[in-house]
């Protein structure tokens, strides 16, 4: 099996070189005319065809246990279950970089599938140049990170996957951000097919803008899931640690912001092209930089770096390559890609987006600073506590920036109005100031009441801030979303419930924009509290039922445990009643675990989180003594609930904004 | 374009630019640290009462858990040195695990940490966890 994936990939290459031949040829001849173009079309399914059948070929090793192929030893293990086995598949390098060619091809089938009636010329170039892109990742599979290596030593039981990952969250997780690096591929093929063609109308970014969008919603997913597995399973306490590998995931979410927004003004208003055409090629630009920070081993360990010369080579290449013939292209037509409405007053909807953009460009600057200054910088790094000191001003500036985009339109902005609409969100913080004011100093409070000895935070005022300017985003998103369905209920003189659907039905881009920015609002109140005020505290309790431990306004009583022993590991299970200190009514009940894996040698905590609305308690069992006594950390995270709340109006408002419409149906959308 | 509009959306830019640097230089200034191999770390003296981040294997048999956090050797195959650190303990956390610590460089021996960084020994993804 392993011989038939090389012979495979083989011939997936050369399919590959055909393909991009014939597109070139076609396009390049005088007699151009769509109907030559049909065939070509049809080559890109054989193309996926093939790579469909290289990825089956590895899936088919991983499902049998087949140890002749390297990859599979090094991946899977045949006490694992089959969807684990299965899962393994994008476990490693290889696997990986091959699971996201086929998903790259398998988009680019699909876009040929819904053009080929017309085969208009700006998706054939792009389907052209998406060729050109499978192409150079095919080779780089097979030269450098090939996936059908045999095992040297053709006698192994495979070494299975570690431990911490096998999770729910972390088997979807790599996958869903594969759907989003290859969709944004899409965008940036049909930018350079505009350039090409000097085509400076909307026609591609009508095109473009469905798979950004659903681009981005995985990416949005992806990122949730992996921040949701690190605060479940890893046992720290937090879900976001600003570690090279995270934050490589956040740089094509920034660019894909910028994007959208610079596409939503493109077919508005004809203008920010040159924003739309370098996001396009930025956005791009950092899937690559993120696979290169992931997957080219610079990052862990400044010493992989000679390891892995054709990797880093390739990389350098592409990424040079890239931004050489992005700026070549768009340079030589900065002129034709003006803008049909210009920039009149600084006070309108269009420098919002403006400054948007700037601050999602500013954010990946920072990311990308941070990932490669330890190699060039001998070995100068920034850590979390920086970067958090920059995204949390930059985090609530941004948000004040959504707020007052929400109430002011595109081009000249009439202040009468302005204030009018001011009035509520204002008149709400107004209102809000002083009860806001009392949360924000019981958050204080909370850091001392639960361990005395810690330092008060030394954010200051900031969390205050975060606070107003939240309750006044949701507020003003709201509002905003009134006008526009009071307007319609006026227009049409529909019932408030008609109207409503209505919005949802025809405008649901709109809708669904408003819905992911209430979001937003929502997960910037959960920042403040869950970065800037958490509390934890170390306790050590005798293995004695009904020991308790206090801490500030809640009680864990301690049950019990018991261990339970399996082929390959033990575990030591506590349980507890978690109790209010005032009134002692029972709040929850949890079981902190301790795990050690016999053939790995080593131990892990497995947490247990009593979730609340306003904030979590995050128990772990830290260590066990010889005596038998246990020590446990007590994290408290207010407002955490909220990150995950607004996360899910995010994505669900990206949703409802991708969903086909009836009256405006764009025909380009993916599956 | 309107030049004057045009110029006018030009400055602004340039000074919401100049407060970004400024934000940037502001929250970076004295938290940078060194990432250093213990080898590396050991070599430079003059480092001391400086931060740096250094990476290595935890030495078995050196790990000693403490109410308040960990004390352990970490070795990068050619030297040793002791870390001390305070705080939560990732659950990765173990000997034989390659760990990246960051924190002040205290004595010529020992580095007190306030952060630990486990990398798993997974091929899938070099999760790293940072505790704070």
């Amino acid at each position: 099996m392993v011989y038939l994936g090389n012979v495979v990939l083989i011939a997936a290459v050369l399919a590959a070189i055909g393909v991009l031949a014939f597109f070139v040829i076609r396009l390049k001849s005088d007699y151009y005319k769509p109907d030559d173009l049909k065939a070509p079309y049809q080559s890109l399914y054989v193309l996926f065809g093939l790579i469909s059948l290289a990825t089956l070929v590895l899936l088919y090793g991983f499902i049998t246990n087949d140890y002749n192929f390297d990859y599979v030893v090094k991946n899977s293990s045949s006490d694992m279950i089959i969807w684990y086995r299965m899962s393994a598949l994008w476990a490693g390098h290889e696997g990986s970089f091959l699971f996201w060619i086929w998903l790259l091809s398998g988009f680019t089938a699909i876009l040929a599938f819904t053009r080929s009636k017309t085969c208009d010329k700006l998706t054939s170039y792009a389907l052209g140049i998406l060729s050109g892109i499978q192409l150079f990742f095919l080779a780089f599979l097979m030269i450098a990170t090939n996936p059908f290596v045999v095992n040297p030593t053709n006698f192994g039981i495979g070494e299975g996957i570690n431990p911490l990952l096998l999770h729910w969250a972390m088997i979807i997780h790599p996958p869903t951000l594969f759907i989003g690096y290859a969709g944004m591929t899409i965008p940036f093929a049909y930018a350079i097919a505009a350039l090409m063609n000097r085509d400076t109308s909307a026609e591609w970014v009508d095109r473009a803008y469905k798979w950004t969008l659903f681009a981005w919603l995985f990416l949005s997913i992806g990122i949730l899931l992996g921040s949701v597995w690190a605060y479940v399973v890893l046992g720290w306490g937090g879900y976001w640690g600003w570690d090279p590998v995270e934050n490589a995931s956040l740089l094509p979410w920034l660019g894909g912001v910028a994007l959208l927004h610079s596409f939503h003004i493109y077919r508005q208003r004809k203008s920010f092209k040159h924003w739309a055409l370098s996001m396009s090629v930025f956005s791009f630009l950092m899937v690559i930089i993120a696979a290169f920070i992931t997957r080219g081993g610079i990052i862990q360990s400044v010493h992989a770096f000679e390891r892995n010369t054709t990797v880093v080579g390739f990389f350098v290449t592409v990424i040079i390559a890239i931004i050489a013939s992005s700026i070549y292209l768009i340079s030589t037509r900065w002129q034709i890609y003006a803008s049909e409405h210009e920039f009149t007053s600084l006070f309108s909807r269009d420098i919002m987006y403006h400054f948007n953009n700037i601050f999602m460009v500013f954010g990946a600057t920072i990311i990308l600073i941070g990932a490669f200054l330890p190699l060039f910088a001998g070995g100068m790094s920034i850590g979390p506590a920086v970067y958090n000191r920059i995204a949390q001003p930059l985090g609530i500036i941004l948000l004040f920036i959504i707020s007052i985009c929400a109430l002011i339109p595109f081009g000249k902005t009439d202040m009468t109005e302005f204030a009018k609409r001011m009035a509520a969100p204002v008149g709400a913080v107004v209102l809000a100031a002083f009860p806001l004011f009392l949360y924000w100093q019981s958050l204080n409070k909370l850091i001392t009441d639960v361990n005395p000895k810690a330092s008060p935070p030394g954010a200051g005022w900031l969390g205050y801030v975060g606070l107003l300017v939240a309750a006044f985003g949701v507020v003003a998103v709201i509002e905003a979303i009134i006008l526009k369905i009071a307007t319609r209920m006026k227009a049409s003189e529909q019932g408030l419930l008609s109207a409503i659907v209505g919005y949802f039905r025809t405008q649901g881009g709109a809708a669904g924009g408003f819905i992911a920015h209430f979001g937003m609002a929502v997960i910037v109140a959960g920042l403040v509290g869950s970065t800037l005020y958490t509390a934890s505290v170390k306790k050590t309790i005798p293995d004695k039922t009904g020991a308790t431990i206090t801490v500030a306004d809640f009680q864990l009583r301690y049950k019990g445990s018991k261990s339970e022993t399996s082929a390959t590991q033990e575990k030591f299970r506590t349980s507890f009643d978690v109790l209010e200190k005032s009134s002692g009514k029972v709040i929850g009940q949890i079981a902190p675990r301790m795990v050690f894996h016999k053939d790995k040698e080593t131990t892990t905590s497995e947490v247990d989180i009593v979730y609340q609305p306003q904030r979590d308690i995050f128990v772990v069992l830290r260590a066990i003594d010889e005596k038998g006594a246990m020590n446990f950390e007590i994290k408290v995270n207010p407002l955490i609930s909220f990150v995950w709340a607004g996360s899910i109006m995010l994505v669900l408002g990206t949703i409802i904004a991708y969903w086909p419409r009836r009256k405006k149906s764009p025909q380009n959308e993916p599956g | 374009m309107e030049a004057r509009s045009r110029n006018r959306l030009i400055i602004v830019t340039g000074i919401v630019l100049v407060l970004l640097a400024v934000l940037l230089w502001r929250s970076s200034t004295g938290s940078l640290s060194y990432f250093k191999t213990v080898t590396e770390l050991k070599a430079e003296k003059g480092l001391i009462g400086k931060t740096v981040k250094v990476g290595g294997e935890v030495v078995k048999g050196s790990v000693k858990r403490r109410e308040d956090g960990v004390d352990f050797t970490i070795s990068d195959k050619k030297s040793t040195i002791k870390i001390s650190y305070d705080g939560t303990i990732p659950s990765t956390f173990g000997e034989g695990i390659q760990v990246i610590a960051d924190g002040k460089y205290d004595k010529e021996d020992l580095v007190k940490a306030d952060s630990l960084v486990t990398k798993c020994p997974s091929k899938y993804k070099s999760e790293k966890i940072e505790t704070k």
